[in-house]
């Protein structure tokens, strides 16, 4: 267990390589100058872009300045934005918990609606619950979540008035993000839970405890459920990468003050730094969450193999 | 209620200083920032009136008496400026920002003309390459440093430092120095004359900065800008909030403004809410008192009673049609022409921003020295059986029009596309992000784009069309000593003449077609009070108040 856990650890190295030299590489095939952009619509010579661009050292080949932010990026120096020329590290630890505490939040709001409704569906299979949650389902798959976003701003706090539009001053500030997020996550998970649900209900051992003359609520919550959890846990972390990309969006609806803002604004401006270094910091957290979740099996199924 | 107040934020609206992208990061709605005409509905207050007419002090109206002072106005931005030092901030939205922090020399009125603001008078050498300015006595700094002759030689010595690596030093053209003549009089010295002088120094990056403050904080006055405007940065929360207190001292010397002293309001917020949609949702809410209006929710809010529309008409941004004119098909004149007269901009125009106002002449409606006559008669009128003509004999034109993808911008190209076609242009769209759109042009990688500019200086002119174009895209010797002398005339009846026969050589050319200039468009809660835009585009906040709602 130790060593299996070890070993995902020293794995973890590679990948990030992996993912620094992805980071960099895609940026740029963003067509656009970050330069340009920075005086979009503004007359500018050409004089002053070139200035510009040799004081941020676009101008050097790209490897030199990959080898460059890798160097720095090991020191936890992500460089300095473009556009504001504030250090890319401090920027982001300070907004980076925003968009955790969403992200955790959604998460928590998709596992509970969505295991549950799962479980529903798969108890009432074939029958009106079980249809009903579907077709949600099914809606909340397609949906976008912008749309859901302005969908119940509207609702909720311009018709209704009861919760703010935007902002995240108070807890109250966090249900509608963390309900959009979720809402839309859920969807899948209550699929997910309801089929690995139904495969388990079919297993012997299944029948045998009904035999037994225990409780339905007992059969599957307490036995089957244990084992149709794998998959679903193995989901949570995969779509914990949806979510934070969801986060992204959402936290532009709501004006919501973490990375996702912060994301595409610099996308949008093409500020390197700022999209290398968030997109390093994301990815990160993508591929630890999915290493922890991968060591996690072994303490909810003892039978998964440590080789 | 009509009371002048109203009359003034018609009277007062004009320009920005850039224009689209740099609304916002935000590319989604770049070009966000349009919209409508008139004010609250009265749309038709003239918004010829000379500023002059509203003169601080200027005859208390009854709304004097009712000014209820206090209270946080809650305004919104599409995204976060960059930096608040002048001299690094480069976006659309950071001069909004460094215009309520820094006050300038001068500024600029509804006719385009230079008023004393820090400086209460000044005078031109006569071969146009010095200003002496006279400076106001008594004008301190916020954290108290006097501002003096000294603290605008730093400035503009900062500025034009090349240590400084300023993206906005080209502002101030051919600077030599800055000389201080004694305490209250400063020279500033061109190596040749710069023309648009004025104009650049009225823009709010182009305001005066603290030297203590600079000295004091080096790389980060950008996060803490200490200027002598009427607001003060209170906190900066980064990706949420810009929080700015009055400035209890300020002393007003615009003669735009009406109020004389410090602003009426204690705090202005500044939150950063980039969706459009969100924008809205938060001014029916109450969680805004203003917000840049999306054009086609414009309708809407002059229907909701709560809300109200401020509009800045005549602007300084304008759509046209840029030729490659290196390339076929629009190397050819008769073609670049057709186009011209196959087009119907008020047709486009409704169908994209909406509010603007149509233009005949090669530069937008508001920035100075932009010529009616001349459009009257050498602009194209449409006329698809001209155009018809004009391509006659040729081979069938193809053409693609390159564009950027904010929705207006979109429109806008879907409908110049089905006006090309009528007379037989097929014209196949290229849309994509305003970054990549950019980088098109620059790269000359186009037949013709539909492109927006802003600028408030018939400089412009020369930026974008002196040989060899700033996309490649147009060459003309004839033209070239006519801009030129738009470049280095500082008189203005001189400056006017080449102008004038820029815009006539530019349509005899067909190098561009000019469409119309697009209206900025604030909505705003029924209880803001006083609001308007400046001469330059700025929102102004000294004669806002909040009436109880």
């Amino acid at each position: 267990m130790v060593r299996y856990a070890v070993r995902r650890l020293v794995l973890l190295i590679p990948t990030l390589l992996g993912v620094s030299i992805a980071v960099f590489l895609l940026r740029g095939l963003i067509p656009g100058d970050p330069v340009e952009l920075m005086f979009f619509g503004q007359s500018v010579d050409q004089e002053t872009i070139e200035i510009v661009r040799r004081d941020l050292g676009l101008d050097r080949p790209l490897p030199e300045q990959y080898l460059k932010f890798l160097l720095r990026a090991l020191q936890g120096d992500l460089g300095t934005s473009i556009q504001s020329g504030l250090p890319v590290t401090q920027e982001i630890l300070n907004r980076y918990p925003a968009t955790l505490y969403l992200a955790i939040s959604g998460t928590l709001v998709a596992i509970v609606l969505g295991v549950s409704a799962g479980v529903v569906a798969a108890i009432f299979r074939d029958r009106l619950w079980d249809t009903l949650i579907m077709a949600a389902t099914t809606v909340g798959q397609s949906m976008p979540s912008f749309w859901l976003g302005l969908l119940l701003i509207s609702l909720v706090s311009v018709r209704w008035g009861i919760l703010p539009v935007m902002g995240s001053d108070s807890p109250r500030h966090l249900i509608l993000p963390a309900l959009t997020i979720g809402l839309i996550t859920s969807a899948l998970i209550a699929r997910m839970t309801r089929s690995t649900l139904l495969e388990v209900l079919n297993e012997d051992y299944v029948r045998t405890a009904r035999a037994k003359g225990l409780r339905e609520m007992r059969v599957v919550l307490g036995h089957a459920m244990r084992n149709a959890a794998l998959p679903v846990v193995t989901i949570v972390g995969l779509q914990f990468g949806n979510l934070l990309a969801g986060a992204f969006i959402v936290e532009v609806v709501f004006s919501w003050p973490g990375v996702g803002e912060m994301a595409v604004t610099a996308i949008n401006q093409r500020d390197y730094p700022v999209i290398q270094g968030i997109l390093l910091v994301v990815s990160s957290s993508y591929v630890i969450v999915n290493t922890a979740i991968d060591v996690l099996y072994g303490v909810l199924d003892p039978r998964v193999a440590y080789d | 209620m009509a009371t002048r107040r109203d009359f003034l934020k018609v009277a007062a609206g004009t320009t920005a200083t850039m224009l689209l992208v740099a609304c916002g990061g935000g590319d989604t709605d770049s070009a966000a920032p349009t919209t409508g005409t008139g004010s609250t509905g009265d749309s038709g207050v003239g918004q010829s009136t000379p500023a002059g007419e509203s003169t601080p002090g200027a005859g208390g109206s009854t709304s004097e008496t009712e000014i209820r002072t206090g209270g946080r106005l809650l305004d919104s931005l599409l995204s976060e400026p960059d930096s608040l030092d002048p001299h690094k901030g480069t976006l659309l939205v950071t001069t909004y920002v460094l215009n309520l922090l820094y006050d300038r020399l001068v500024y600029v009125d509804q006719d385009r003309q230079p008023q004393p603001w820090l400086a209460e008078s000044w005078n031109v050498s006569d071969d146009g390459t010095r200003i002496t300015f006279t400076l106001r006595e008594g004008v301190v700094f916020h954290d108290g440093t006097p501002l003096n002759a000294e603290a605008v030689k730093f400035t503009f010595d900062r500025l034009i430092d090349p240590a400084t690596a300023s993206p906005n030093a080209n502002q101030i053209g051919p600077l030599e120095g800055t000389e201080v003549i004694d305490e209250k009089t400063v020279e500033l010295t061109w190596s040749e004359p710069y023309a648009p002088v004025f104009m650049m120094l009225a823009g709010s990056q182009m305001g005066i900065i603290s030297p203590t403050a600079v000295e004091k904080l080096g790389d980060q006055f950008g996060r803490n800008p200490v200027g002598s405007g009427p607001f003060k940065l209170k906190r900066w929360d980064a990706g949420k909030e810009l929080l700015f207190e009055r400035n209890p001292d300020y002393k007003n010397f615009r003669g735009d403004v009406q109020n004389p002293g410090a602003p009426y309001i204690d705090e202005l917020s500044i939150r950063l809410v980039p969706e459009e949609g969100t924008r809205m949702a938060a001014l029916e809410s109450g969680e805004l008192h203003l917000a840049w209006a999306p054009v086609q929710d414009v309708e809407n809010i002059r229907a909701n009673p709560d809300l109200q529309i401020f509009a800045r008409e005549k602007g300084t941004s304008w759509e046209y049609i840029e030729f490659n004119t290196t390339k076929p098909p629009f190397d050819d004149l008769a073609v670049r022409q057709a186009v011209g007269y196959a087009l119907n901009p008020e047709e486009i125009l409704i169908a994209s921003y909406i509010y603007g106002d149509l233009i005949k002449a090669p530069l937008p409606i508001g920035t100075a020295g932009y010529d009616a006559e001349v459009g009257e008669q050498y602009g194209f009128t449409p006329d698809p059986e001209k155009a018809k003509s004009l391509l006659q004999g040729k081979t069938p034109v193809n053409a693609v029009l390159t564009t950027w993808n904010a929705p207006q911008a979109v429109r806008a190209a879907q409908v110049i596309q089905a006006q090309l076609q009528a007379v037989g242009i097929n014209v196949e769209l290229e849309t994509m992000d305003a970054g990549t759109f950019l980088a098109k042009l620059r790269e000359s990688d186009f037949h013709f784009a539909f492109n927006r500019t802003t600028w408030p200086d018939p400089i412009i002119l020369s930026q974008t069309f002196k040989s060899p174009g700033r996309d490649n895209q147009y060459s003309n010797p004839e033209l070239d000593p006519v801009l030129e002398e738009i470049e280095s005339t500082v008189d203005p009846k001189a400056r006017q003449e080449a102008v004038s026969k820029a815009q006539r050589m530019l349509l005899e050319d067909a190098a561009v077609v000019p469409l119309f200039s697009d209206h900025f468009m604030m909505a705003g809660s029924k209880a803001v009070q006083g609001f308007f835009f400046s001469a330059l585009g700025y929102p102004m906040y000294q004669d806002v108040w909040i009436a109880e709602s």
